[in-house]
């Protein structure tokens, strides 16, 4: 009996940790592995005005914030006619349970004062709807009243990183090739624009052929390549004052296809001499220049790595235009273009992960992308001719030239989505090629 | 030259040894030699050691059957398990000697209830519950009943026994606020008996108590007792009697005993609210089926795509989440800037889906009070 017993009290102790166990389980853990890509819905009731001047102000940055984000296609802009709640006061507590009636996910609230000294002031919030918070503080700018655009694309840039983790692109701009006239006998002037098609500024005559503009990294001078009685030369543009100046090259050297090095220091070209072309850079305070590639093949469109170390171009050194990637200070190149049609225009992503190109192959062109070893390449776009990507700032969106066939084609600037999504036309006043975003503003 | 001598000398000795060899008779012999015949028998190993065993008589055939025997042990005690079925009958008899074989039978049909025999090495006693059968006769020594008044101390209810001893309502423990509260219940009006004889075993106060306590169910139960328990109140007779009340100790008499003894060994988790049934994979998989429809990944960075969050959050029993609770536990695989981007997507997608609260099983509320995600991007990662 008390064996028995003693061997039930054993058993019984040894269940004691499971019966506890059972009474209280830990916390249930499920892993989440799928979800969904779709725009983020998001609501932004105009903005209030803080007096009868800065009326027309609100509305009309109310409308530059929401076609920020929507022209990213990450977010979805609710209709205003779908809102419960009005906001006529900046400072109210938000009613979280109307906006998350009509599936809002954030909320952009503000306000626009013109202030006693003309001055504008803007102002907003940013609410998680679900989560009944703000993400992040209210912010304030304040500018002349002209510049209410920037202003707004300032606040946009703001709403964008909160939500995406990433910096903004829309305080921005793009310097373009405008062309105009038949295409037998089109003409060309330099222009640069808001990254919206905004602003537009022709910054040269039409006189010459202007191709490849490059933006400074601090976005104060623009390099472009003018062809002046045949002879490609390439320019220097300050965009402060409008005065150029050209790089100085030998008599009978062509340079084109420059670039800035990420500080700005150099800049990275191609020169032709005596029929090579081969790839230079040049330091800017000092003038000295060195040649980096030997190669009797022709070798151009050299684009710096973020950090200065690379440089990336294009080489027809095996027959036909590949992709190589040598080091800033000369080297031998390492290929890493793989495909069997022709790789061109190779341009650095600001982050580093990724560099953009043209392909061309099967007569078809194609905007893509691929790892800085070649691998993972992808194709984004294609058309009957797609070429010359450039970055946004963030790295996210890349810009090129479409054109299309026929006598009557006619080039354009389109954006795509690193992802291969939103392709888009980006306005501008009538045909345009060759855009280089420049860096935001400000910084 | 001398070669040939030896040679000569040892091809001499080996012919002669075989002359020796081919003409000496028994070498040479081929005649049968006479054999005698045994008959041969086989035999088992059981057959062999009972042959070999001392005890045992030389008796070669007999031995196989009692290789058998060892078998014979194994069916006892099924026999036997049936025993605690009848134990209903009555209580008090047990203490019969017997229980030996029988309990062993018992525990593993019933692995839960007889860890709480444990209530007391001395209770051995309370074994009894084993064998109703046995006889009235054993009820002399009722004692085994007395296991719950060593409870009777410790406040918590004592389900069992209450009907044992309907009289005594002293000590109405009416945990319960309802005023329905059965005096007669909580009571262990046995106490007196066991006292008596159990005031040894008492030394275990824990132990015992809790055996006998089934604090939830017995609260529910009050309102259709009354009458059973006043009736049972009237034949007093103490020992024995109380035919009524009987048949639930019985059963539950080893039960509760085992459960005391869980019960004692856990004290602080005994409290505890039964968790329920866990989740079945149908619903977890319905659970993350709902949070991840609104987990949008659209608008986050390549970077918030590759890092992946642990979220934790408390959910209420009705299904939704406290978002004042959601929580970053963990993350692995990119920067603080994009762990708090990733963490916020996240929030925004338990938040969202159940606002309406997920469809999720109340009874096993414990099982997902509090839930813990973890938002692996790597599928969506952009490439």
């Amino acid at each position: 009996m008390f064996r028995q017993f003693r061997t039930i009290l054993l058993a019984a102790l040894c269940l004691v940790p499971f019966a506890a166990a059972a009474q209280s389980p830990g916390p249930l853990r499920i892993e989440i592995t799928e979800g969904v890509i779709e725009p983020l819905p998001f609501a932004i009731p105009t903005f209030v005005a803080e007096n009868s001047g800065a009326t027309d102000a609100a509305q009309d940055i109310t409308r530059v914030i929401a076609a920020d984000l929507r022209g990213t296609g990450l977010f979805r802009e609710i209709p205003p006619d779908a809102y419960i709640s009005q906001v006529t006061n900046f400072n109210a507590a938000v009613q979280y349970a109307d906006w998350q009636a009509i599936n809002a996910q954030a909320l952009i609230t503000g306000s626009v004062e013109l202030a006693a000294n003309g001055q504008l002031v803007v102002r907003f919030r940013l609410f998680d709807v679900f989560s009944g918070q703000p993400l992040g503080d209210g912010l304030q700018f304040v500018g002349a009243p002209d510049s209410w655009r920037r202003m707004a694309h300032a606040v946009a840039d703001q709403v964008y990183e909160r939500i995406t983790g990433e910096t903004g692109y829309f305080d921005t701009r793009v310097a373009f090739v405008a062309e105009e006239g038949p295409k037998d006998a089109r003409l060309t002037r330099l222009a640069i624009m808001d990254y919206d098609g905004a602003n537009v500024q022709f910054l040269t005559g039409n006189e010459n052929l202007i191709l490849s503009p490059r933006f400074s990294p601090d976005g104060s001078t623009v390099l472009y390549t003018a062809l002046q009685d045949g002879f490609p030369t390439v320019y220097y543009m300050d965009l402060g004052s409008i005065s150029t100046r050209p790089l100085t090259t030998a008599e009978g050297a062509s340079a084109f296809t420059p670039r800035f090095s990420p500080d700005g220091g150099r800049i990275v070209f191609s020169l032709s001499e005596g029929g090579n072309s081969d790839i230079y850079v040049e330091t800017l305070a000092t003038g000295a220049r060195s040649r980096l590639t030997t190669s009797p093949s022709i070798e151009a469109s050299p684009s710096f790595s973020p950090d200065g170390s690379q440089i990336v171009f294009e080489s027809d050194r095996t027959g036909t235009q590949q992709i190589y990637v040598m080091d800033a200070n000369g080297g031998e190149p390492r290929r890493i273009s793989r495909g069997d049609g022709r790789y061109s225009t190779p341009v650095w992503s600001p982050r580093g992960d990724l560099i953009a190109f043209t392909y061309q192959s099967g007569g078809r062109f194609h905007i893509g992308v691929m790892r800085t070893d070649g691998s993972e390449e992808r194709l984004l776009t294609s058309s009957f001719l797609d070429e010359g990507p450039t970055w946004s700032p963030n790295g996210r969106v890349i810009m090129f030239t479409r054109e299309t066939a026929g006598a009557d084609g006619a080039p354009a600037l389109y954006s795509v989505d690193i992802s291969g999504r939103n392709l888009q036309r980006v306005a501008s006043p009538g045909m345009a090629s060759d855009p280089a975003w420049g860096p935001r503003q400000g910084q | 030259m001398e070669m040939p001598r030896e040679l000569y000398a040892s091809a001499g000795l080996h012919l002669a040894l075989l002359l020796v060899l081919i003409l000496s008779p028994k070498l040479t012999r081929t005649d049968p030699q006479n054999f005698q015949v045994t008959g041969v028998t086989i035999l088992s190993n059981a057959e062999f050691e009972a042959m070999t065993l001392p005890g045992t008589a030389p008796d070669v055939e007999p031995p196989p059957e009692p290789a058998a025997p060892p078998p014979p042990a194994e069916p006892e005690p099924q026999p036997e398990a049936p025993a605690p079925e009848p134990p209903a009958p009555e209580v008090s008899q047990p203490e019969a000697a017997e229980p030996p074989a029988p309990e062993t039978a018992p525990e593993p049909t019933e692995p839960l209830e007889t860890p709480q025999a444990s209530v007391s090495e001395d209770v051995a006693i309370l074994a009894p519950p084993e064998l109703g059968d046995p006889s009235a006769e054993q009820s002399d020594t009722p004692t085994p009943q007395e296991a719950p008044r060593v409870a009777p101390t410790p406040a918590p209810a004592p389900p069992p026994d209450v009907e044992v001893a309907p009289e005594v309502v002293e000590q109405p423990d009416p945990t319960p606020e309802p005023a329905e509260v059965a005096e007669p219940e909580v009571e262990q009006t046995a106490p007196e008996e066991a006292a008596t004889q159990i005031v040894t075993e008492a030394e275990d106060p824990s132990s015992a108590p809790l055996a006998s306590i089934r604090p939830p169910s017995r609260p529910n139960r009050p309102a259709p007792e009354p009458e059973p328990q006043t009736a049972a109140a009237e034949p007093e007779p103490a020992p024995e009697p109380d035919p009524e009340p009987e048949p639930q100790p019985q059963p539950d008499a080893q039960a509760d005993a085992i459960a005391a003894a869980v019960a004692a060994a856990n004290t602080e988790t005994a409290p505890a609210p039964p968790a329920g049934p866990p989740l079945t994979q149908g619903q977890r998989d319905g659970f993350r089926i709902a949070v991840q429809g609104c987990w949008n990944v659209g608008s986050l960075s390549s970077e918030a795509l590759q890092t992946t969050v642990t979220v934790g959050v408390s959910m209420l029993p009705d299904g939704r989440p406290d978002a004042g609770s959601i929580r970053l536990i963990e993350r692995s695989g990119g920067s603080e800037t994009a762990a708090t981007q990733a963490f916020e997507a996240a929030r925004r997608a338990i938040i969202r889906c159940g606002v309406n609260g997920y469809s999720l099983p109340s009874e096993s509320y414990e099982h997902w009070r509090e839930v813990e995600m973890v938002f692996n991007p790597e599928g969506m990662r952009l490439r």
